[in-house]
């Protein structure tokens, strides 16, 4: 199955968008749906077509992979769960009543993350999900809310890195997810305090952060070199805290990497996660274009934002 | 043609007028006093809404980086996100300037961060309500404005009347009741000239 998806990747890729398609877009030259987005008029059904594009994206190597590499694909996917999830618990902390969720379930039907109103119940939910933060001998309901968070994102990047190992992918795909959990690992690096990474040390909630395929504990140094970035030109952005900056330029160089090993072996896992990985993007990208044009950027604004195309 | 038009032409009726023009004529000056005091309030105030242009200047930037941290983020990032904000309290009391009854917001709380998990969701934040809390004190400034130059409206309407509406009538009246008056004790006098004559 591994080539015929690869084959197939290498058809769908053709659909993704270009630098010059994001320019038309940006300068309105053109809109989504010229590019099969079935995006509505209102501003949400714009960002809802685009997280259900990524979706039905990935759903069509999850019915062409099978029994072996399905089961990756989906929980790949599943990240718009987890990240719904994530959501729901802010909003259960929150003050806010207006609740916004990705077009997707798989685990939890959408009505039911909608209608919990308390976070026990939301944990009784994701019990049978893998999204459920394991933090052994913790009352859940006690710990700091962005504990929370780290450990329904732990709990995830295990549960994908499972799915990856099972799907038997080959060690550099496998090097290629660990980056890119990588980068989430970097973000919570930056944002959390001293206290509340010692926290995700000491309950192993960090542990899932970690590479699977190289050795690379929390050290900032040793994770951007792993990615073959310039230290020179990322501490200062680490020093200034923009957060946002350096994980952009993370997922840049991820992409470049991604495609070199795509391009060394073109009927492969290497390609098909190279396909999964430019469909996030274009993802992202989208949804930083409609944003930016909805609250009135400067195009040259939103264009800076783009994570660029290898 | 005022009421005033209708009064019987008598000695009293002179008194009562020439008391109703003292109580305009000091009505008037006390109200040009409060009017002065008004003005120089408003003319104060009015200064400290120069920093307007500034503070404007500073919510667009403000503003600008939300939005910039809006769109790197997502939607439903950045709204969850916000939803952990605790918004600040903001209550409404109704003060007095210069004896005018103004309605003032006052901050009872700050808005409390302490949940949100992204130091630069924080940073964007905490930069809008730097510029949110003076632009707030200047609203507060700006309504003291308005409700204080709608009193010296009203008391220029009340001035300008009695200036001239009031006192002028109240002037001529009582100087065509002098004058009716002294015709009347004119010829009354000659009436009893000529009745002392004939006799």
């Amino acid at each position: 199955m591994e080539t015929y998806t690869a084959v197939r990747a290498h058809g769908l890729i053709t659909h993704l968008l270009k630098d010059k398609d994001y320019m038309d877009l940006i300068e309105e030259r053109k809109t989504l749906s010229d590019f099969k987005y079935k995006a509505g008029v209102t501003f949400q059904e714009k960002i809802n077509s685009i997280s259900a594009k990524f979706a039905e994206r990935i759903s069509l190597l999850e019915r062409i992979g099978g029994d072996k590499l399905s089961p990756f694909f989906k929980a790949y996917l599943d990240f718009l769960e987890m990240k719904n999830v994530e959501y729901k618990l802010r909003y259960l902390k929150g003050y806010v009543k207006e609740e916004m969720y990705y077009p997707y379930s798989h685990f939890i039907p959408l009505e039911r993350i909608t209608l919990i109103s308390s976070e026990k119940d939301l944990f009784d939910l994701l019990k049978k999900t893998p999204y459920m933060p394991t933090v052994k001998g913790l009352d859940l309901l006690k710990l700091p809310h962005r504990i929370v968070e780290v450990s329904v994102e732990s709990s995830y990047y295990a549960y994908l890195k499972a799915q990856a190992k099972n799907a038997r992918l080959n060690k550099r795909t496998l090097r290629m997810i660990d980056l890119e959990v990588l980068i989430r690992l970097v973000y919570w690096l930056l944002n959390l305090n001293k206290n509340d990474i010692y926290l995700i040390k000491k309950y192993n909630i960090i542990d899932n952060f970690y590479p699977i395929t190289f050795t690379v504990k929390e050290n900032l140094e040793r994770i951007i070199r792993a990615f073959n970035l310039e230290l020179s030109k990322i501490k200062p952005l680490i020093r200034k805290k923009e957060v946002l900056r350096v994980t952009s330029s993370l997922y840049a160089s991820l992409l470049s990497m991604a495609k070199k090993e795509a391009m060394n072996d073109p009927v492969s896992y290497g390609f098909i996660y190279y396909y999964m990985l430019l469909s996030k993007i274009e993802f992202v990208n989208l949804e930083r274009i409609i944003i930016g044009k909805n609250t009135g950027l400067r195009p040259e604004v939103i264009q800076a934002s783009l994570i660029p195309l290898p | 043609m005022s009421s005033l038009a209708f009064l019987p032409v008598s000695r009293g009726t002179l008194v009562k007028l020439r008391e109703r023009y003292e109580v305009a004529r000091r009505g008037k000056e006390v109200l040009e006093m409060r009017r002065e005091q008004l003005i120089k309030e408003v003319f104060f105030l009015m200064d400290k809404l120069k920093e307007r242009d500034v503070l404007e200047k500073e919510l667009l930037e403000a503003l600008d980086r939300v939005s910039r941290l809006r769109m790197y983020k997502g939607e439903g990032e950045f709204r969850s996100l916000s939803a952990l904000v605790k918004p600040p309290k903001i209550e409404v009391l109704l003060t007095s300037i210069q004896g005018v009854p103004v309605p003032q917001a006052r901050i009872l709380e700050e808005p409390d961060l302490s949940e949100v998990t992204d130091v630069e969701f924080i940073a964007a934040y905490e930069s809008l309500w730097k510029v949110f809390k003076p632009l707030i004190e200047l609203a507060n400034i700006e309504i003291a404005v308005e409700k204080l130059s709608k009193q010296l409206s009203y008391i220029n309407r009340v001035v300008n009347s009695l200036e001239r509406n009031l006192l002028p009538q109240l002037k001529d009246m009582i100087s065509y009741i002098e004058e009716r008056l002294d015709e009347e004790m004119i010829s009354e006098f000659v009436r009893l000239k000529k009745i002392s004559g004939e006799s």
